[in-house]
C-alpha cells in the first residue's frame, strides 16, 4: 500500500506541469464554490439582522390572537415575561413594546402612522434607532412626551426637535384618545417605511394612549447575541410562557417577508452553486480524462513490463486520491482565506447607490440593508463543499482508473 | 484556405482529444449562456414590479405636493395632463390623495386615502390584477373601498365589512362616512400593503369636499416610451407641474437595481472564471500534450510562426465549432427557461408561502443578444489564448528538445 502511494505520488510529479493544471482546477473550482456560498449566507445573515433589530427581536412574545388581531386590546401582561426572557442565557436584550396605528397631526397636515413605545434605555444598542438620530437626541429615560419620528415624516409634518404634535388613536375600548407629543429627534435608517411611517415614544405614553395598564406590552422582543442560539432560547422561553396568555414566535413567523425573501434568494443561490459544481465538475473530468488518455503509452509500457493490471488501476487510483486531497486542501484554504477577508473587510457596493435624498440605503421588504457585502463563513459550510469536491473528484477518476488498464498495448507501443 | 484544411484534418487526427476540448468549450458556453439569461430575467421582473403595479412609469404633481401633500396642493387643469397623455400615446389615470382614520369597532388605522378611477387603473398599473380577496372597485359612487391586506389585517376587515371613515376635508369641516369593503390588495409594496384605501373618485369628491381636485396623475405607455423620455415629453405639455420617471421618485428601488447590477457583474465574474477555468486547463493540457507532435513539425522545417499559425487556427476552428454548438444548447435552455420558467418552490406550487406571505418563486430567464455574445467572446477568447501560450513555447524549443519533451 505504502509502496502504491509513493508510486503514485513520483508519478504526480513526473509531469509537473499535468499536476498543477488538474490541482488549480480542483483547488479554484472549491474555492469558488465555498466565496458563493459564504457571500450568499453573509448577506442573507446582514439583512436578517437588520430587519430583527429594527422590529422586536429575534423571538417576539405577544397575545396568541396578536398576529391575526394587531389590535391594542390584544396586550399581555409583561412583566414577568421579560423577567423570565431576561434571566435566559445568550439574550442580549429584552424589549417591551406597545405597537398601534394613529393619527399625527400639526398645523402642516395629519398622517397615519405606526407608534412604537419603547423603554429608552433598553433600546440603546439593541435597536438601530438610537444611533440613527440625525437631528436633535434619542429618548431617554423620564421622558413623558417625548417622540422621535423619521426625517420623511418630519418634512411632510414640519416638525422638528421642540415642536408638538397630536395623536389621536382608538383605545383598546374603542373610545378616541388624543396625546400631546413633543419632538425631541429626527431619526434616519434609510428604509423608507421607517422614515415616512414610523414614530417612537416612551412606552408609558403608548400605555395612556391605548388605555393599557402598567406592565402590558403588545409584544416582548428579545435579542439574541448570536443569532445562531435562537432555536435553544425559543424552547427555554416557551417553556416559561403560558401558551394560553402568550405566544413565543420567532422573527421567521413575525416579519414573514424578510423571511419568504432569504428563503427564495438562498434556493437562487444554491440553483446557482449547482450550476458553479457543475462548471467545477466538467473542468475536473476533462483535466483528469485527458491526463489519463495522454497517458496511455506510459500505462502499456507498465503493462508489457509485467505490472499486474490491479497494481496500475491502484496506483492510478492512488494519484487520483492524491490529486483530490491536495486540490480541496488548496482550494478549502483559499476559499477560507478569500471569505474570511471579505468577512473582515466587506466589499462596500454604496459607490453604486444614487447620492438623492432618502435614498441613503437599500431594502429588503421595507428594512434596510447595508451596502457593505460581507461573508460569513462557517466550519460547515468549508466542511460540505470540501467533501463534496473531493467526493466529486474521486467519483469522476473512477473511470480514468478502469480505463488505465484497457488500453491497446502493442497499438500504443508501436506508434508515437 | 490550406491552412484551415490543415487544422480540420488535424482535429480529427487525435479525435477524443478534440472531443474532450469541444465539450469543456461547448458546457462553459451553454452554461454561461443559461446563467447570464437568469440572472437578466431577475433583473427584468424587479424592474417591472416596480412600475407595473402602483407607480407606473412616470407621475405628474403639483409641486411641492411630493414633500408635504396637502389635499390644496392639487394639479391646476388636469385635463390638460390627461389630453397630453392621450397625445403621446401613454395611458393615464388622476388620482385624488388625503388622510383619513379609517375604523372598524374598537380598531382604527391611519391610512392615505386614494380617490381612484377604477377604470384607468388598470390601465396604467396592475393593481385591479393584485386583489388577493374579493372584487375590484365597481366604477360608480356607491361607498365602496379596496383595502391593502396589511390594513384590512389591523382593521380585522375582510369583504362585506363596513367601515368608518373619519377625515379633514378640503373646507375644513369633519367629512365622515360608512364604506363597504368589496376587495382586498396583495403583494403590491409594504407601503401600499399597510396603509393604503383606494375608493372612487367621485366617493372621494363627496368625502373630502374636494371639488374634483386631482393630486397625481399616473402615466404609463406600456414600456413603448423609455420612462425619462415619457417624464421628459409630459413635462414639455404641462409646464409648471413637477413631472418625474419611476426612477426618480422610488430612489430605494434604483439603489436595490444597482446593487442588484453589482451583484449581477460579482455573480457572472464567478461564472465566467469557473467556465473560462474549464476551458482554460482543458486547452491548456491539450496543447502542451503536443509538444513532441509540434517539435516533430519544427523538424520538418516548418518556421516557428507557421506552428503557431496552425495551433491558432485549430484552435479558432475548435472554438467556433464547440461554441456554436454550446451556443444553440444555451440558447435552448434558456428559452426553455424563459417561457416555463424555474419553479424554486420545488413543490411545483409557483409560489413561496412564509406565515401567509405570498412570494412567486417562479424564476424566468430573459434572453439577450448580449447573454449569448459575451460567453461565446469569452470562451473563443480563452480557448485561443490556452492553445497559443504553449504553442509559442513549443515552437521556440530547440526541436530536439521538444521531440524527446514529455
Amino acid at each position: 500500500m505504502n509502496a502504491v502511494l509513493k508510486l503514485a505520488w513520483r508519478s504526480l510529479w513526473r509531469n509537473r506541469r499535468r499536476t498543477l493544471i488538474t490541482l488549480t482546477s480542483i483547488a479554484l473550482g472549491l474555492a469558488l464554490t465555498i466565496f458563493m456560498a459564504s457571500l450568499g449566507a453573509g448577506v442573507y445573515r446582514q439583512a436578517s439582522e437588520g430587519a430583527v433589530r429594527m422590529q422586536a427581536g429575534h423571538l417576539v412574545v405577544e397575545h396568541p390572537e396578536f398576529r391575526h388581531d394587531p389590535s391594542p386590546a390584544h396586550a399581555l401582561a409583561a412583566t414577568e415575561v421579560v423577567a423570565a426572557a431576561r434571566g435566559l442565557p445568550g439574550v442580549e436584550t429584552v424589549r417591551p413594546l406597545v405597537v398601534g396605528q394613529a393619527v399625527v397631526a400639526t398645523a402642516a397636515g395629519s398622517v397615519g402612522v405606526g407608534v412604537m413605545g419603547v423603554e429608552p434605555e433598553a433600546e440603546i444598542g439593541a435597536s438601530p434607532f438610537p444611533e440613527r438620530v440625525v437631528l436633535g437626541r434619542y429618548l431617554e429615560e423620564g421622558d413623558v412626551r417625548g417622540a422621535v419620528v423619521g426625517t420623511a415624516l418630519a418634512r411632510r409634518l414640519k416638525l422638528e426637535p421642540g415642536k408638538k404634535a397630536v395623536l389621536t388613536t382608538t383605545d383598546a375600548r374603542g373610545e378616541m384618545t388624543s396625546e400631546l407629543l413633543k419632538v425631541v429627534g429626527v431619526f434616519q435608517t434609510g428604509s423608507e417605511e421607517s422614515d415616512v411611517f414610523l414614530v417612537q415614544v416612551p412606552i408609558g405614553l403608548a400605555r395612556r394612549a391605548w388605555g393599557l395598564p402598567e406592565g402590558a406590552a403588545s409584544q416582548v422582543g428579545v435579542i439574541l447575541g448570536d443569532p445562531d442560539d435562537l432555536p435553544g432560547v425559543a424552547a427555554a422561553l416557551s417553556g416559561r410562557v403560558d401558551p394560553g396568555v402568550a405566544a413565543v414566535r420567532t422573527w421567521r413567523e413575525a416579519i414573514p417577508k424578510v423571511a419568504a425573501w432569504i428563503e427564495l434568494d438562498t434556493r437562487a443561490n444554491r440553483l446557482l452553486r449547482v450550476f458553479v459544481i457543475f462548471l467545477v465538475g466538467s473542468t475536473i473530468l476533462n483535466t483528469i480524462l485527458m491526463s489519463v488518455l495522454e497517458r496511455g503509452r506510459e500505462f502499456a509500457v507498465c503493462l508489457a513490463l509485467g505490472t499486474p493490471p490491479r497494481m496500475l488501476r491502484a496506483q492510478v487510483l492512488a494519484e487520483t486520491l492524491l490529486l483530490a486531497a491536495l486540490g480541496t486542501m488548496a482550494g478549502a484554504a483559499l476559499g477560507a482565506a478569500v471569505s474570511g477577508w471579505v468577512q473582515a473587510h466587506g466589499i462596500d457596493l454604496s459607490l453604486f447607490l444614487s447620492r438623492e435624498e432618502g435614498a441613503s440605503g437599500v431594502t429588503v421588504g421595507g428594512f434596510m440593508i447595508s451596502p457593505v457585502l460581507r461573508c460569513w463563513l462557517t466550519p460547515e459550510q468549508v466542511g460540505a463543499h470540501t467533501l463534496l469536491v473531493f467526493g466529486l473528484t474521486v467519483g469522476i477518476g473512477l473511470y480514468p482508473t478502469w480505463r488505465s488498464t484497457a488500453v491497446p498495448v502493442a497499438d500504443l507501443l508501436r506508434t508515437r | 484556405m490550406l491552412t484551415l484544411i490543415h487544422a480540420w484534418r488535424n482535429l480529427w487526427r487525435n479525435g477524443r482529444r478534440t472531443a474532450i476540448n469541444a465539450s469543456a468549450i461547448a458546457v462553459s458556453t451553454a452554461v454561461l449562456i443559461f446563467t447570464f439569461a437568469l440572472l437578466d430575467g431577475s433583473m427584468r421582473a424587479m424592474e417591472r414590479n416596480a412600475t407595473e403595479l402602483a407607480v407606473g412609469e412616470a407621475q405628474v404633481h403639483a409641486p411641492g405636493w411630493l414633500a408635504e401633500r396637502s389635499i390644496y396642493q392639487a394639479i391646476e387643469a388636469p385635463e390638460r395632463v390627461l389630453e397630453a397623455a392621450a397625445g403621446l400615446g401613454a395611458a393615464a389615470a388622476a388620482r385624488s390623495m388625503g388622510f383619513g382614520l379609517l375604523s372598524s369597532g374598537p380598531r382604527s388605522a391611519g391610512v392615505q386615502i386614494w380617490g381612484v378611477d377604477p377604470g384607468a387603473e388598470g390601465r396604467v398599473g396592475q393593481l385591479p390584477q393584485h386583489l388577493a380577496r374579493g372584487e375590484w372597485l365597481p366604477g360608480e359612487a356607491a361607498g365602496r373601498v379596496v383595502l391593502g391586506a396589511g390594513l384590512a389585517r389591523t382593521l380585522g376587515a375582510e369583504p362585506g365589512a363596513e367601515l368608518v371613515a373619519v377625515v379633514q376635508a378640503a373646507d375644513g369641516s369633519m367629512g365622515n362616512v360608512v364604506l363597504r369593503v368589496v376587495g382586498v390588495l396583495e403583494g403590491i409594496s409594504e407601503g401600499m400593503d399597510r396603509s393604503v384605501a383606494l375608493v372612487d373618485r367621485r366617493d372621494f369628491d363627496a368625502l373630502f369636499v374636494a371639488e374634483g381636485r386631482v393630486h397625481e396623475v399616473v402615466l404609463s405607455s406600456q414600456g413603448k416610451v423609455e420612462a425619462g423620455a415619457l417624464a421628459a415629453a409630459a413635462r414639455e405639455a404641462a409646464p409648471g407641474l413637477d413631472v418625474r420617471s419611476w426612477r426618480e421618485l422610488l430612489p430605494v428601488m434604483v439603489n436595490m437595481l444597482n446593487i442588484w447590477t453589482v451583484a449581477r457583474w460579482m455573480i457572472s465574474l464567478i461564472f465566467v472564471v469557473a467556465a473560462g477555468l474549464g476551458v482554460l486547463n482543458t486547452m491548456l493540457m491539450a496543447t502542451f500534450e503536443r509538444t513532441p507532435e509540434l517539435g516533430l513539425v519544427r523538424a520538418l522545417g516548418a518556421t516557428p510562426g507557421r506552428v503557431v499559425l496552425d495551433v491558432a487556427t485549430e484552435a479558432l476552428l475548435l472554438g467556433a465549432f464547440s461554441a456554436g454548438i454550446g451556443a444553440a444548447l444555451g440558447v435552448g435552455v434558456a428559452t426553455w427557461a424563459q417561457v416555463h420558467g424555474i419553479d424554486l418552490s420545488g413543490l411545483g406550487a409557483g409560489n413561496l408561502s412564509i406565515a401567509g406571505v405570498t412570494l412567486e418563486t417562479t424564476w424566468r430567464a430573459h434572453l439577450t443578444p448580449g447573454a449569448v455574445v459575451q460567453p461565446v467572446i469569452v470562451t473563443l477568447g480563452v480557448t485561443l489564448l490556452a492553445a497559443l501560450y504553449p504553442a509559442v513555447r513549443a515552437s521556440r524549443l530547440d526541436p530536439v528538445q521538444a521531440l524527446g519533451h514529455v
